[in-house]
Order: structure tokens, then C-alpha cells, then sequence
């Protein structure tokens, strides 16, 4: 079932790009192509003075991106790119530029206004270039397609004679051949091994892989990295302890502790004075703000 | 920027509809369980409902600019409004987490995780999805970082609460790493605001003000940000939490971590940090693009090396993660709208891959690999819906998985102007390595879990014949859902991407397109 599927999916691109009868049966070459973009014509490296490649488009391209038409852009913008006005194209290497709009000195159909075949279509800007790689498609020939066809049918012939020989007549030179001829195991064994393959990717890719390194990954991930963040934790736990044991208790409570203390002992030393006589209130009213009124002044002067 | 302010009440309404059902809830005596439950999934659907409507009205011709825009004074004093809009970014993860929500409680219907009691279960999604939501549609800094921490607490109680054994180490470690991440990010804030003049924490006053900030300013003040996000979402090496997170939250928690909450922190890059700031932008994203391919490389010989199945796909998320932080870090439009694709994929796959691992979990009392064998026989139709979810992980093209993964990796071939090509390209190979390890682990995973026979101890007459049958109905509408939208994003994903690409464009505006 695979291989009717296989047959009948090759069939069909076949015909999709079949090479013989012409271009535009090349369906595949035409979808893959790189297509055209619209650049400013300013922001192209060009070649300055010649350097490079200098390629006209013209007719006998048979490339499908590039235009028949002539440009001869650059013209005024890029300074000493194009200095005998002739109709020349500086492209990039391996680029193509088009002007949108031609100025046809070479006597090519002019692009004003009509409809015509730009590799950037309907895009094809009035100011800047269309920008197109440059492509080489090897052209169709018969005596190459035919000489890789001889060598399949030739293959072919060859498998089919030998299975003849091998399983329909038991062909005793070549029944457990493989068993007797070493260089011809070893080839056998490769090839019921499938190359190799799948043991390359179980036991080797897949091995070293999944285990050691995803576990040394995790290991990295658990220790490590989490390690870092747990640590974080227990370090400011226990700094946290040490500043409510030594800073809050000690210090900022004691602070408090020792205000209130400092109250209390202020209160009962100052119980006296509380007499309840308002002459002594007086005294102690006028004394107090003698007292500040000198403060004042010794700060003042 | 212009913005549309048409219908502007549908997101307010959108967003805070949830909390109006909690209050609801909190008037139903505990014991009813299937009233709360009814209340709380009628809220969704009003929720989602809200959320269709807001996808009819909007407009896709503008997608790239703020719509159904509502402003208002809202703390004057420190100059921060109440601002929300919606554009083409935000459109696809708002409407998720609508969906995911509504989902993940149709699942929960008979899925409620020990120690029970659904009205606190139900009401800590609901509050969850008012912060999601709220998350995507902020247009104020200091309105994003309050919907971006009310996600955490729900979250924290429903690991620490309804969580596996480890749970208490879990929940803390979610919460204080998250935590820490944060501070560095409302520290960065506040810098941007100060720097711009402390006139206006709106996102796009600081978009407008922000490419004023001198280089090494910029830079410094990217890099708390960029703490805060990549805790978020995990990049590598901020990441260990998220293993633990995952595998000790009830799946519900999961699937909303994995869903929603991961893409936070890629949505807060997308969204802030690259647009206000697009020269620290520029001189941090190939080390952006390292880490992203770090971690791609090293999730995946995570999962190669899990012995159990719900650590393997939590594992997997920082691979996935990765190639969407890689798409990110080139900053075009291209791996940028990649991204955007691989965050609204990975939350519909992954969050697929945590409901199969919980729903085995449930059967089989266990998720340790060596233990699991011949699902398909057992559970057909779950075993065939897991193969298809690990396809789709793995990128198979046609499937949603493969619209964030592809895209993202041929973006790194040319990143932005100014942006080392050789570099990218590098990462480019690399990422495109990591398909393969994605491959394999999902695969293996398949292959231990799915063929072959039963293991004895599972086998029929040893026990757990009552517990093993195959998908149940409320499986089958939580999960439907999900599976089409994989296979629709992944035949025409279009769909979305020509919501994403008109606003990713004005997001790059800095960066010349």
C-alpha cells in the first residue's frame, strides 16, 4: 500500500514537471523559484565603477524571472554607476535589477503603461528597482536523460536476471554467496541493517541523549539552579533570624524597652515636684521658660 | 495615537463581571455545592458572552489601534487613570482567558480537588479571571501591575489549598519568586515614570516619552522589567519555579498557569517594555534570544529526563516558551506576530495536555510514567486525544503548535536592522534542534504511556475498575472546545494573524517596521 501511494504521488509530480515537453510544464521550477522584490533603488550595494558583473536582459534569456525589457534605472541616482548612458543594467552579482519604468533606448517594447511580464508583476514600482536573483537552469537534454534512464532499465534488467537466477533456478554460484564471500556479507549485513541507521540513532544518538545528558540537565536543574533559588530562601531565613533575635529584640525592642524605662524612671523621679501647690507651678513654669529664653539667646548669639 | 471609544463599557463589564458573581457566592450557604457551582459557571458564561459580544464589535479594519477605550481619573495623586483599551494584541489573550475560565469550571463541575468545598474552588477562578483579563486590556502602568499581582493570590491559595502533597513548598515558591520578580518590575516602573517627567503612568504617554530616556538609563531600567516578565514567563534561568508550581497545583491550576498566566510576562514584553523603551530593547535582545534558546534546548532534556508525566508538559512550557521569547527577541513584525500565535497555541495545547495528565492522575492515582501503560486500550478515546495533543505540541503542521514554533524559528534568519544576523542565525539552528528534542520527548512520552498493555496492577479486576473509564461527558464539553480551535488555528491561522499583524506593526513602530 505505501509503495501504490509512493508510485502514484511520483507519477503525479512527474507530470507535473515533465522536462521534456517544454518550460512551462517545469510547474516545480516555476513554485520554487526565489520570486522578485520590490527595493528602493537606493538601498542596493551596486557595484561602483564597473566593478562586477555588468548583465543586459534581453531576449534570449530564457530564465523566467528576468524581463525583456531594458532598464536603464540608476540613471541620475546612483553617481558614476552609469556614466555613457548606455542602456546597461549594473547589477549586483547574482542579481538582476529592473526599473519600473523604461526608459528604452535599446528599442525593446516599452513598459509605459502596457501590461508586461515583471518578475515583480503588479508590484513593479515607478521609483525603485526590482530586485530578481539570478537564476541558471540547466537546460533540458535528451542524451543526459536518456543515458541515466539506460543505467535504471540496466539496473533493472540486472536485479531481474539475478532474482531469475537466484530464487527461480537456485543457481547453486550464487545460492549462499553472501555466507561465502566476506567483502559481499559484509555488504549484505549493511544493507538488512538498513545502513546502520537506526542503530546510529537508538543506540548512539538517542542514548547518549535521552539519558546522560538529560539527566545531567535535570541533576543541573535540581541542584543547581534550584539550589540557588532555595538557597536564596534559607539564606534570608536565617539572616531574617538573626535580625529579629539580634536587631529587632536586641536593639529596636531594647530601644523601646529602654524609652519606657527611661519614662518610668523619669516619672518617679519627678513624682516630687508634683505637689499639687500652684505657686510651685508657677516657679516651675517661670524657671522652664527662663531656662529656654537663655537657651535661645546662647543660640542667637 | 487615535484610539476608538465606542461600547467602552463592554471591557469594564467584561472584566469585573466575575466579581459580581464571587459576591453572589457569598451569599449562598456553603453546603449548597451545586447552586455555587451553577452560579459561578452561569457567571462565566455571562463573562464569555460579554466576550463574544466584544469580538463582534470590534473593528478588524483598525485592529491596530486601542479600541473601546474608557478613561477616568483614578489616583490622582500619584497621576495613574483608570485606562483600558483592546486592540489586536490583547484581543486574542483576553478572549482565551474568558474561554479558558469557563472551560477549566465546566471541568471542575465533578472535578473538585481534595479538600473540596467549591464555592472557595469557584470563587478564587473568578477573581483569577477579573486579574487576567484586567492584565490584558491595562493601558496604565500602575492599573496593569495591580491586575498583574491579583493574579497571584488566587493562585496561591488554589496551590497551597487544593495542591498535591509538596503544595506549601510550592504555593510559597510561586508567590515570593513571582514576588521578587515584580518588585524589580514596579521599581523599573517607577524609574520610567520619574524619568519621563513624572507626568503620566499611561502606557502611551511612556511609549511617546520613553525614546527620550538616555541608553544606559534605558537599559537599566529594561533589566528590571525584564526580571519581572521573564519570572513570569518562565525564561531560563528564572524557571524553577515552575516545574514545582505545576505539578503540585490542581490540574484547574494548571491549565489556567499554563493557559493564561504564563503569557503575562511575554504579553507585558510585547505590550511594555519593547515598545517604550526600543533601544534597551535593541541592546538586550540578542541575550534575550540566548536565553530563549537556552531554554528551548534545556526544557526539552527537562522533559527527556521526567519520570512523571504532568513535570514532562510542565517542562515543556519553557521549551514552548522559549521559541516564543526567540520570535519576540528578533524584533520584527514577523517573529513578533509568531509569538503572539505560539502564546494563544501553547495556552490551547498545553492547557490540553494538563486536563488529559489531570484526568489520568484521576483515574490511576498516579502520573509516573513507568506505571502508565496501554491507555489506548484502556481509554480510547482519552488515549486517542492525548496523541493528538502531543502532535500538536510537538508542531505537526496543521495543527495550531506548529503556527507559533515554524514562524518563529524562520524569523531569527533576519532579525531587525541593527541586530547581528550571525548571532540569529545561530539561534536559528539551535531552536530548529530543539523541534526535534520536542519530537522525541512527546513521542516517548506516547509511546510509554499509550501503547502497549495495561500495567497488571491496573488491570480489570485488581481495584480500579470504577475509576478507570474512559471520557467522560463534562471532559468531553470542557474539552471539545479546545480541540477544534487547535485544529482551526492550524488549518487557517490566518484568522488570527490578521488580528495580530495590524498592532504588532504599531508596536514596532520604533524599530522602522
Amino acid at each position: 500500500m505505501p509503495l501504490i501511494i509512493l508510485a502514484t504521488l511520483a507519477i503525479g509530480s512527474g507530470f507535473l514537471n515533465a522536462a521534456p515537453f517544454g518550460e512551462k510544464w517545469e510547474n516545480f521550477k516555476k513554485w520554487v523559484e526565489p520570486r522578485a522584490e520590490v527595493v528602493s533603488a537606493t538601498g542596493i550595494p551596486l557595484p561602483i565603477g564597473g566593478a562586477g558583473e555588468v548583465r543586459i536582459a534581453s531576449d534570449e534569456s530564457t530564465d523566467t524571472t528576468v524581463v525583456a525589457e531594458t532598464e536603464t534605472m540608476v540613471e541620475g541616482q546612483g553617481e558614476g554607476v552609469l556614466a555613457d548612458g548606455e542602456p546597461k543594467m549594473a547589477a549586483a552579482p547574482g542579481s538582476e535589477l529592473m526599473s519600473g519604468e523604461a526608459t528604452d533606448e535599446s528599442g525593446h517594447e516599452s513598459a509605459h503603461g502596457a501590461a508586461h511580464e515583471s518578475p515583480c508583476g503588479t508590484e513593479t514600482p515607478t521609483a525603485g528597482v526590482c530586485l530578481a536573483p539570478q537564476l541558471h537552469h540547466a537546460p533540458f537534454k535528451w542524451s543526459k536523460a536518456a543515458m541515466s534512464m539506460i543505467i535504471v532499465f540496466a539496473g533493472m534488467l540486472l536485479s531481474w536476471l539475478l532474482c531469475i537466477q537466484l530464487y527461480e533456478k537456485k543457481n547453486k554460484a550464487l545460492v549462499g554467496l553472501t555466507k561465502r564471500n566476506k567483502l559481499l556479507g559484509a555488504g549484505y549485513s549493511l544493507l538488512i541493517n538498513k545502513y546502520y541507521l537506526d542503530v546510529l540513532y537508538e543506540n548512539i544518538i538517542v542514548r547518549s541523549i535521552a539519558h546522560p545528558i538529560s539527566k545531567g540537565a535535570y541533576w543541573f536543574n535540581q541542584n543547581i539552579l534550584d539550589g540557588i533559588v532555595n538557597g536564596a530562601g534559607v539564606v534570608s531565613k536565617t539572616v531574617a533570624g538573626w535580625v529579629y533575635r539580634n536587631v529587632d529584640q536586641g536593639v529596636v525592642d531594647g530601644a523601646v524597652n529602654g524609652a519606657g524605662s527611661a519614662a518610668q524612671g523619669a516619672g518617679s523621679a519627678l513624682q516630687p515636684i508634683q505637689s499639687g501647690k500652684v505657686n510651685q507651678y508657677g516657679a516651675l513654669l517661670f524657671g522652664t521658660a527662663a531656662i529656654g529664653a537663655l537657651v535661645l539667646v546662647i543660640i542667637n548669639s | 495615537m487615535e484610539v476608538l471609544s465606542d461600547h467602552n463599557w463592554v471591557l469594564t463589564v467584561g472584566t469585573f463581571l466575575p466579581l459580581v458573581g464571587v459576591l453572589i457566592m457569598l451569599f449562598i450557604p456553603k453546603a449548597e455545592e451545586a447552586l455555587t457551582k451553577s452560579v459561578a459557571i452561569a457567571t462565566a458564561v455571562a463573562t464569555l458572552a460579554v466576550g463574544v459580544y466584544t469580538l463582534t464589535q470590534f473593528n478588524y479594519g483598525k485592529a491596530g489601534q486601542m479600541q473601546f477605550v474608557a478613561q477616568h481619573d483614578w489616583i490622582t495623586v500619584i497621576k495613574s487613570s483608570y485606562s483600558i483599551g483592546l486592540d489586536g494584541i490583547s484581543l486574542p489573550l483576553y478572549f482565551l482567558s474568558m474561554v479558558i475560565t469557563l472551560l477549566v469550571m465546566i471541568y471542575s463541575w465533578d472535578h473538585v480537588p481534595s479538600p473540596g468545598n467549591p464555592k472557595a474552588f469557584f470563587s478564587l477562578m473568578l477573581i483569577l479571571q477579573t486579574g487576567m483579563a484586567g492584565t490584558f486590556i491595562a493601558r496604565d502602568l500602575i492599573l496593569f501591575f495591580v491586575f498583574f499581582e491579583l493574579v497571584l493570590l488566587p493562585m496561591y491559595f488554589m496551590i497551597g489549598v487544593w495542591g498535591g502533597e509538596n503544595r506549601q513548598y510550592a504555593s510559597l515558591k510561586f508567590f515570593l519568586y513571582t514576588m521578587f520578580g515584580s518588585a524589580l518590575m514596579l521599581v523599573a516602573f517607577l524609574a520610567l515614570f520619574y524619568k519621563t517627567g513624572a507626568e503620566s503612568f499611561s502606557i502611551q504617554f511612556l511609549i511617546d516619552n520613553g525614546m527620550n530616556i538616555s541608553r544606559t538609563t534605558q537599559i537599566w531600567i529594561f533589566a528590571g522589567m525584564f526580571v519581572g516578565f521573564a519570572v513570569k514567563v518562565p525564561m531560563f534561568p528564572f524557571h524553577t519555579w515552575l516545574p514545582d508550581a505545576h505539578t503540585q497545583a490542581p490540574t484547574q491550576g494548571s491549565v489556567i498557569l499554563a493557559a493564561i498566566l504564563l503569557k503575562l510576562g511575554t504579553y507585558g514584553f510585547v505590550r511594555i517594555a519593547i515598545p517604550v523603551l526600543p533601544e534597551a530593547a535593541k541592546a538586550w535582545a540578542p541575550y534575550i534570544g540566548l536565553l530563549a534558546v537556552i531554554g528551548i534546548i534545556y526544557g526539552a532534556l527537562g522533559c527527556l529526563a521526567q519520570t512523571d508525566m504532568k513535570r514532562l508538559i510542565a517542562f515543556s512550557s519553557v521549551a514552548h516558551m522559549g521559541y516564543v521569547m526567540l520570535g519576540i527577541s528578533t524584533l520584527t513584525s514577523f517573529g513578533m506576530n509568531a509569538a503572539m500565535f505560539g502564546m494563544v497555541a501553547h495556552g490551547l495545547i498545553t492547557g490540553m495536555l494538563f486536563f488529559l495528565a489531570g484526568s489520568v492522575k484521576e483515574r490511576y492515582h498516579t502520573l509516573e510514567i513507568k506505571r502508565l501503560s496501554g491507555l489506548l486500550i484502556q481509554m480510547p478515546k482519552l488515549g486517542w486525544i492525548l496523541g493528538f495533543c502531543a502532535m500538536a505540541s510537538l508542531g505537526l503542521p496543521g495543527l495550531a503548535g506548529f503556527w507559533g514554533e515554524f514562524p518563529a524559528i524562520l524569523s531569527a534568519y533576519s532579525p531587525a536592522a541593527g541586530l547581528s544576523e550571525v548571532t540569529f542565525r545561530v539561534y536559528m539552528v539551535i531552536a530548529a534542534v530543539g523541534t526535534v528534542f520536542a519530537a522525541a520527548y512527546l513521542l516517548w512520552l506516547y509511546q510509554r504511556t499509550a501503547f502497549g498493555e495495561p500495567n497488571p496492577e491496573f488491570a480489570a479486576g485488581h481495584g480500579h475498575d470504577e475509576d478507570i473509564h474512559d471520557v467522560n461527558k463534562f471532559e468531553w464539553m470542557a474539552w471539545t472546545p479546545l480541540l477544534i480551535a487547535i485544529v482551526v488555528f492550524g488549518v487557517m491561522p490566518n484568522i488570527m494573524f490578521k488580528v495580530l499583524d495590524p498592532a504588532v506593526a504599531v508596536t514596532l513602530k520604533a524599530f522602522g517596521g
